[in-house]
């Protein structure tokens, strides 16, 4: 009887699941439903308001009025992306990083951390992570405003937004843009996240010139290389301040040299000078980084409420990643990506719980395991066997054969029994906007066959050792087909994985070796093209913005197929052809016709089995219960991580469930960048 | 005692240079350098692509000084020690390597010095407990007590505490503070925080030394109190209590004296995996990813580090010896 | 007269070693602990015998099945013979947990010296005889089964062998070569002394974990698990044995100067003979409860090297790896019975410790 009643509550149940995107019982939906002026416009309001404690400053008379501290246009919010609405001030934001901070100076290359970090104090000239909101994915204005394309398509000239101030009161303006061009990423002894070579189009160097203070344009080699807006995003093209480093620079200050450029703001001197909603106020290293609101950012919500909503944002440093899904659940954490399926279950059961302080929601497919074939016959070959081996994985056959001795279902399975993983067969995760499935060509589980093929191939068991063999006339003649699979041990599912394919393997015959090294040694001998077979992580649904790694655009990519030393290598044709395409990607304007150009490249992929693909994973989110305005189908990573994708300056917390405040006797004013080394 | 001292010094000062170059090579054994740590990063954390993490690596290549050769590296670097005292540079964190373990020192030595006196102490005291209640009750609780212990590694232990606490308590763990604690100025509600976080790693970190302790102790003990001279006291008319504590007991805690110059290195790098499992912020987690990620002159100043606490414990525990015990003459 | 006299007296009195096992036999602790340890020795010389399931052959539909109760009750309530009930898995959504119900309509009975996979003994001939098994289509999974599928008894059983011959041998070695050179050390003191303590503290400064991170990158894949098994062994013992050395070496130093070494030394023993068998007997009671100390400590730093991902290869396996497989959260909160190669450890431990202090206690020549 009680078995009777509980199918029915698991039919409910599993439906709800399989409706697809959220498992929280909010069933709006925002992918894909808006266009740009329906995210953010930018214009002036009648009237605006600022939070409590900095209105209290005003009156201090430490801090210009909020009229005078917005920009003549600041960027209006609309409520439309807001999942709750105009959201109330207060509160922290509680979560966890992992990597040491290097220091404030993002443009030469510096981490402060990642894990949400850098996107709450770095502002580019476009940004792409709300981009999954767009009807039609295409790079949102950020400091640029808008842009226009001369008619011969080689000239891009933008507006920034005007009037806006950096976090200590100076103006921002087409100056600093040119400052980051010029002596950041121009510069070859500064290691900016993206350099000069990236902004060659067609053998001519692209050139970037200010029209005045508020209007920039660029120069291109070859016409409309939309690819260039890539390039002007997150970490690329983040703007850094020119009053604050241009007094280090060696060629401005004969005095310094390049080592005090780069590290001119090192991570203790704080509050640096930043244009996001957050400025960091307090670091311990090893410890805990603490931001307060940044009392000039430039952005408001309709009711022209000056943004972010949050007071706060406390970033604990740990040393271990499973510390921020800890938190999470001892309720002194706000967020976590909840990626590993091994943990899905204890995660679920916790916020099932009825004093749960979290909620968890999966969105669509994510994240794709695959294997990789050294493809490779000039890097990383240094014996004939080598050379015999490449060419095996070369033979399309020989690579149906592996793809047909998978069992796809069981290794999804073991990874996580539920539908939160399922097979995949390459390409692109399936919850990708780039996904068809009309294109996409299965060879699924069907041993027989893989044993057919290699059999075809001319491997037999000839020594009975149950393991088929080299045939007579190649330079492993009668020997076990052994082939050496490398894992980094700091990826569990990896290695987890290999343990799977690992047996199925070998029932067809072939001596699969798995070695699970350090992550970094595994990483070394990739790069050095020195590996047969080794399991990846595919994190990226989005072809456009990493070409790298799904065809041979560049000498180093794909991993599995580089470039040797002088840069031969021999393509197959259906490889040739990708890298036609991707080419093509690189120049052109119009949105649809490149979908069709990486519709192309996922039906070559599969069809030809370019990687391996087993299985693949929703990403998932969990966030603490006193947020809101997060969005319930907000990818946890698309274009950029969630907290570019809500995006985060308008999270906020209702006020009767907000934590108390430390930090806010730390609101930078004027006094707080006195004396500094570089302040005037 | 002075000359062996002078001795004991002279002897020491090649044998660190030889362990510092030797470590040297060891650590840059692995495949790739630091740069290759970067690149992964690169690719997982800023979502570059391969191609363009590789390139990125590479311009950062000269910056660190990882393009000279490797003899150069180490002369430049033992260099720097002797004559500046500069420890080097480390690339993780951007800073000298001396600011990166000094943040870290003071809360290893007050961690790694609580779990060790708790450790002796406890662990003494349940051993003469159990010495002079030998194969009662008692004695075999706190004999399962110690092997359960020795038998769980402690990473493990930290885990499954760190789990019942987090799902099952709602606690938080990990670290030393609760995140509105961290930054705070110092208070009676930091302290009882601080208290709060504190006995996690003393109880997993000190349950095996704990026992340790206990098992030596009582095992010694033991034998100590089946000694004549132990009979002759007895039968002198000393209190039972004079007997065991001022006689067999100094005798048998000496093996104690000469564990503790081990515990000196331990302080360092102790219990590297739980202290990464509970997010301490020692100097154990910070040892470990600098040798994971080639951080090279942080990892070889760490060794260096180990290396003379090392000595410096062998040579207190040496004098210890000899002070407790007047039949011990080292010429 | 006096050679039947010297006969009498001979007869009557035990060697050293008899009176030794006398007074072993009356330790109650110490005997239950050589049984324990002769069982798992045993067991452990037999794993093929003993191991219902190869260990290495995982099973995809079986991950993670949770141990199976051994019944012998009927659902009447009657007693019969032992048997399990056979499994289906099915998945919870609401817990999102794979769930194994029992198909009370499928009774498996245990069977003993029961047919199934096949191995060979000692490479001379294959046999697949095992201690106890179920009918096809049933499984005994005693103590669950691992995320692949594969029996965990069976894994224990084959784990033991490794960490065994680590912790066992390990010790030995570290105690023999420790106690001698410790011994050596202290008895001689001056400049033997020196020499022999800046050797072992050059030891002692050896970096270990660099060391062991060095080696696991460079080992060739065509090396079998088996060496690499043998140098983390080598390692691991390498070091152990110096604290020991430091520590009989403090114990030598007081002794030297005692009566009984003057004695010794008068009735015409040299050097040698003195040290082995006057000096270090008086610490043997040290050096076995260090002994027993050390056997857990090597095996549990066999499961740090796993942890770290360096160390023993699959598909070899050891107590130690089994047990950084536990250290997950999902174990710990789904699957707690991959816990359970802990309780081995521990129980095999506490049967060496007292069979160790029954041996103390018997060598001891004060009590």
């Amino acid at each position: 009887m009680r078995m009777w009643k509980s199918a029915v509550v698991a039919v409910v149940l599993g439906a709800l699941l399989f409706s697809g995107a959220a498992m929280a019982e909010d069933e709006r939906v925002f992918f894909g439903q808006f266009t740009k002026d329906q995210i953010w416009t930018y214009e002036a309001l009648p009237s605006y308001n600022e939070a409590p404690e900095l209105a209290a400053l005003v009156d201090e008379g430490v801090l210009p009025p909020v009229e005078e501290r917005l920009p003549a246009y600041p960027r209006v919010v609309k409520t439309n992306i807001m999942a709750d609405g105009i959201g109330e001030y207060g509160g922290v934001w509680r979560d966890t990083f992992a990597v040491p901070n290097e220091g404030w100076n993002w443009a030469a290359g510096l981490t402060q951390g990642w894990f949400g970090i850098n996107q709450m104090i770095q502002e580019a000239l476009i940004m792409t992570g709300p981009m999954w909101l767009l009807e039609t994915p295409d790079p949102l204005p950020n400091l640029a405003t808008d842009w226009e394309w001369s008619d011969d398509g080689r000239t891009l000239t933008m507006n920034l937004v005007q009037g806006a101030k950096w976090s200590d009161g100076e103006p921002f303006d087409a100056d600093d843009v040119m400052f980051t061009w010029e002596r950041f990423i121009l510069d070859p002894n500064v290691p900016s996240w993206a350099d000069a070579s990236a902004w060659v189009y067609d053998d001519v160097m692209t050139e970037l010139e200010k029209v005045d203070d508020y209007t920039i344009r660029f120069h291109f080699g070859t016409p409309y290389p939309v690819a260039a807006f890539y390039n002007m995003g997150y970490s690329d093209f983040s703007v850094a301040p020119k009053h604050v480093y241009e007094p280090f620079h060696p060629e401005v200050n004969e005095e310094m040299d390049y080592d005090e450029f780069i590290n001119a703001t090192p991570a203790h001197d704080v509050p640096p000078v930043v244009l996001g909603p957050w400025v960091p106020v307090q670091y311990e290293a090893g410890q805990q980084l603490a931001m307060v609101r940044n009392p000039y950012y430039w952005q408001v919500d309709e009711e022209g409420n000056q943004l972010p909503y949050l007071n706060e944002v406390w970033f604990t440093e740990a040393s271990d990643g499973e510390a921020r899904t800890m938190n999470m659940v001892a309720n002194t954490g706000d967020r976590d990506n909840i990626e590993n399926p091994a943990v899905f279950g204890i995660v679920n059961r916790a916020a099932q719980e009825p004093d749960a302080h979290f909620d968890i929601s999966f969105g669509p497919f994510g994240i794709g395991y695959q294997m990789f074939m050294n493809l490779s016959v000039n890097l990383g070959v240094e014996t004939d066997a080598d050379l015999a081996k490449r060419e095996l994985f070369r033979d399309f056959r020989f690579r149906e054969a592996i793809s047909r001795a998978i069992d796809r279902d069981a290794a999804a399975d073991i990874a996580f029994p539920g539908p939160l993983t399922q097979a995949w067969y390459g390409g692109y995760p399936t919850g990708s906007a780039f996904h068809d499935d009309d294109l996409v060509t299965r060879y699924p589980f069907e041993p027989e066959r893989a044993e057919e093929l290699l059999a075809e191939l001319g491997f037999e068991d000839t020594t009975g050792s149950g393991f088929v063999n080299w045939p007579e006339d190649t330079p492993l003649a009668g020997e076990d087909l052994i082939i050496e699979m490398i894992v980094g041990e700091d990826a569990a599912a990896n290695v987890e994985l290999a343990e799977i394919i690992q047996p199925m393997l070998r029932r067809v015959g072939i001596d699969l070796r798995v070695r699970v090294m350090a992550g970094t040694v595994v990483s070394s001998r990739i790069d050095a093209g020195n590996f047969e077979f080794t399991m990846n992580r595919l994190d990226t649904a989005v072809p456009t913005t990493h070409l790298g790694n799904f065809g041979p655009i560049f000498d180093t990519s794909p991993a599995f197929h580089q470039a040797g030393p002088g840069g031969e290598r021999e393509l197959m044709p259906f490889e040739e052809r990708i890298r036609e395409l991707m080419q093509k990607s690189r120049v052109e304007p119009d949105a649809e016709v490149q979908m069709d150009i990486f519709h192309e490249v996922l039906e070559l992929s599969t069809e030809n089995l370019y990687t391996i693909g087993v299985y693949e994973v929703r990403r998932g989110l969990g966030l603490n219960k006193r947020i809101r305005n997060v969005q319930p189908d907000v990818p946890s990573y698309m274009y950029n991580w969630t907290i570019n994708s809500i995006p985060v300056q308008i999270v906020y917390v209702p006020q009767d469930l907000q934590h108390e405040t430390r930090f806010q006797h730390l609101i930078p004013t004027a006094e707080f960048y006195e004396n500094r080394l570089w302040h005037q | 005692m002075l000359s062996y001292l002078i001795r004991r010094i002279l002897y020491a000062i090649p044998m660190l240079l030889l362990v510092s170059f030797f470590s040297f090579i060891v650590i840059n054994l692995p495949p790739g350098d630091y740069l290759t740590t970067v690149q992964q990063q690169l690719q997982s954390q800023a979502g570059m692509s391969r191609d363009q993490a590789v390139a990125m690596a590479e311009r950062m290549r000269a910056r660190y000084g990882l393009d000279q050769p490797f003899v150069l590296q180490y002369a430049n670097w033992i260099g720097g020690i002797v004559t500046r005292g500069d420890f080097g540079y480390s690339f993780q964190h951007n800073r000298p390597v001396s600011e990166v373990i000094w943040v870290r020192l003071g809360w290893t030595l007050l961690i790694a010095g609580l779990c060790h006196a708790v450790s002796v102490i406890i662990g003494v005291l349940i051993g003469i407990f159990s010495a002079t209640h030998k194969y009662s009750i008692g004695d075999n609780i706190a004999t399962v007590f110690a092997f359960l212990g020795l038998s769980i590694p402690n990473f493990f232990f930290a885990l499954v505490l760190m789990y019942l606490l987090a799902f099952h308590a709602g606690v938080h763990v990990g670290g030393l503070f609760s995140p509105e604690y961290v930054l705070a100025p110092w208070g009676w509600d930091k302290f009882v925080d601080l208290l709060k976080h504190l006995w996690v790693p003393v109880v997993v970190v000190g349950l095996a030394g704990t026992a340790q302790n206990m098992r030596i102790m009582r095992g010694n003990l033991m034998d100590v109190l089946n000694r004549q001279y132990v009979e002759t006291a007895r039968a002198k008319g000393l209190s039972e209590r004079k007997v065991i504590y001022k006689h067999a007991v100094r005798n048998a805690i000496q093996p104690v004296i000469m564990y503790m110059g081990m515990a000196l290195p331990f302080l360092i790098q102790g219990e590297i995996i739980a202290s990464i499992i509970l997010n301490l912020p020692t100097t154990g987690p910070s040892f470990y990813y600098a040798l994971v990620n080639q951080d090279m002159y942080l990892a070889g100043s760490f060794l260096m580090m180990i290396a003379v606490v090392l000595v410096a414990g062998n040579l207190l525990a040496d004098f210890a010896l000899a002070w407790l015990d007047p039949r011990v003459r080292y010429d | 007269m006096s050679s039947n006299g010297q006969e009498e007296r001979q007869k009557k009195s035990l060697s050293q070693g008899q009176l030794i096992w006398r007074r072993f036999k009356r330790h109650k602790l110490g005997m239950i602990g050589t049984v324990v340890v002769i069982i798992l020795a045993t067991i452990s010389i037999g794993a093929p015998f003993f191991s219902p399931y190869d260990y290495t052959e995982p099973d995809f539909g079986q991950a993670y099945t949770p141990p199976q109760r051994v019944r012998i009750r009927d659902a009447e309530g009657n007693f019969t013979r032992p048997f399990v009930y056979g499994l289906t898995q099915e998945y919870d959504e609401v817990t999102w947990e794979r769930v194994y119900v029992e198909d009370k309509d499928e009774k498996y009975p245990i069977r003993f010296f029961t047919r199934s996979w096949e191995y060979s003994v000692l490479g001379l001939f294959d046999t697949d005889l095992h201690f106890f098994g179920v009918d096809e289509g049933a499984t005994i999974y005693l103590v669950g089964t691992d995320h692949i599928g594969r029996d965990l008894l069976s894994r224990i059983i084959y784990g033991s062998r490794v960490s065994l011959f680590i912790g066992g041998v390990g010790a030995l070695f570290s105690a023999t070569l420790g106690s001698f050179m410790g011994g050596v050390s202290g008895y001689f003191s001056g400049k033997v002394d020196m020499v022999v303590q800046r050797f072992v503290e050059l030891l002692q400064l050896f970096p270990q974990l660099p060391l062991m991170m060095a080696l696991s990158a460079a080992i060739p894949t065509t090396w079998p698990p088996l060496g690499v098994f043998i140098g983390v062994v080598f390692v691991l013992a390498l070091v152990q044995w110096t604290w020991l050395a430091r520590e009989v070496r403090g114990k030598v130093l007081s002794y030297r100067e005692e009566d009984f070494v003057l004695a010794t030394k008068t009735a015409g023993a040299n050097d040698l003979y003195v040290i082995v068998f006057h000096i270090i007997p008086n610490c043997l009671s040290h050096i076995i409860v260090v002994l027993t100390l050390t056997i857990p400590n090597l095996i549990l730093a066999e499961s740090a090297l796993s942890f770290l991902g360096l160390g023993i290869q699959p598909p070899m396996v050891s107590w130690g790896v089994l047990l950084s497989n536990a250290t997950n959260l999902q174990t710990v909160g789904e699957n707690p019975w991959i816990m359970l190669p802990g309780v081995f450890i521990l129980v095999t431990i506490l049967a060496l410790n007292f069979m160790g202090d029954g041996l103390r206690d018997a060598a001891d020549p004060y009590s």
